[in-house]
């Protein structure tokens, strides 16, 4: 089965947990929320149901001026890696062998050194490392 | 490259382990539950090898799991794969772990010793003891070993540490408040 590329939505998904995360506990109207962004109904309710299914958003039917539409309402707030992008620890192929008084070791390791030096130096500078 | 900063916790941890590739199987991944490889490769538009070669990694990581399964066509048998997200948190503790674990040890050899180099890059530093027992020249390129200042590897070690300490205690806030919102 071929399934659709989907790498525009993915955009718009991040876009729309961005608007109900900023709405906070009280939430954000559907509806309000597609007027905003110029999308069709059927296509935010795609991108919702999307959310919810990732478990990101909440949403709940409500009565709205006579009209039933959805509430959606943050679930899980994005958490942040940023401190650890890029640690070379991560994907180190000998990291099960790495130990202080090890071949390879902490104390040695010039990967650490070289990721510690540059993320310090890039935060002097006042760069902004983005979790990418 | 992608913006992931409104992403959630699974293509977050995704993105450390490897490039915008691991992102778009992550995200087609929980788009499209229970996909096969070939489907996977036709929603990130990526080539079946690569594909594969991210699910085996995941895989091998408990990030995904693969399903066996009949395909009726075709008679034989394919994997349809499964986003373990659970999994991913545990997964997240342990590698901040793991670098803070090498963060501190570096930190701790470093303020306890004294170092010797030799200017060259590529060649290593040394500790006093060692120094001596080279008797303060280096051994890789002949050049005099002379005290090196690690006054900035230190600062950037305590930095690190501290910065991710702190981000670890934001994001246990933030699932504190999601949780609040939730009830």
């Amino acid at each position: 089965m071929k399934l659709p590329r989907n790498s525009k939505e993915d955009k718009l998904a991040s876009l729309v947990y961005k608007l109900v995360l900023e709405s906070g506990e009280k939430g954000v109207l559907q509806s309000e929320l597609w007027k905003k962004l110029n999308l069709t109904s059927r296509d935010g309710s795609r991108i919702a149901t999307r959310l919810e299914k990732r478990k990101l958003i909440k949403r709940e039917k409500v009565l709205e001026d006579g009209r039933w539409t959805y509430l959606l309402r943050p679930v899980s707030m994005p958490i942040s890696v940023k401190a650890i992008m890029r640690a070379p620890c991560i994907n180190c192929p000998f990291i099960a062998k790495c130990y202080p008084d090890g071949q390879v070791s902490p104390r040695t390791c010039t990967k650490l050194e070289r990721w510690v030096i540059s993320e310090y130096e890039s935060f002097l500078a006042g760069v902004v490392v983005d979790e990418a | 490259m992608v913006n992931l900063e409104y992403e959630g916790l699974f293509v977050k941890v995704v993105a450390l382990l490897g490039d915008e590739d691991y992102v778009r199987v992550a995200r087609a991944l929980l788009n499209n539950p229970d996909a096969t490889d070939e489907e996977i490769a036709s929603a990130t538009g990526l080539k079946i090898n690569k594909v594969r070669k991210v699910l085996y990694d995941l895989f091998e990581k408990g990030l995904v799991i693969g399903i066996k399964d009949k395909d009726e066509k075709k008679g034989w048998y394919v994997y349809k794969w499964r986003v373990q997200e659970e999994n991913a948190e545990v997964f997240l503790k342990r590698i901040r772990e793991t670098i803070l674990s090498k963060l501190n040890e570096r930190l701790e050899y470093e303020k306890s010793h004294e170092f010797y180099w030799c200017g060259t890059p590529t060649c290593k530093k040394y500790t006093f003891e060692e120094a001596i027992e080279h008797f303060f020249v280096c051994p890789e390129c002949g050049n005099p070993l002379k005290q090196d200042d690690n006054s900035k590897i230190i600062s950037a070690l305590e930095w690190k540490i501290k910065q991710i300490i702190e981000e670890e205690r934001e994001n246990d806030e933030k699932m504190k408040k999601a949780t609040a919102f939730t009830q």
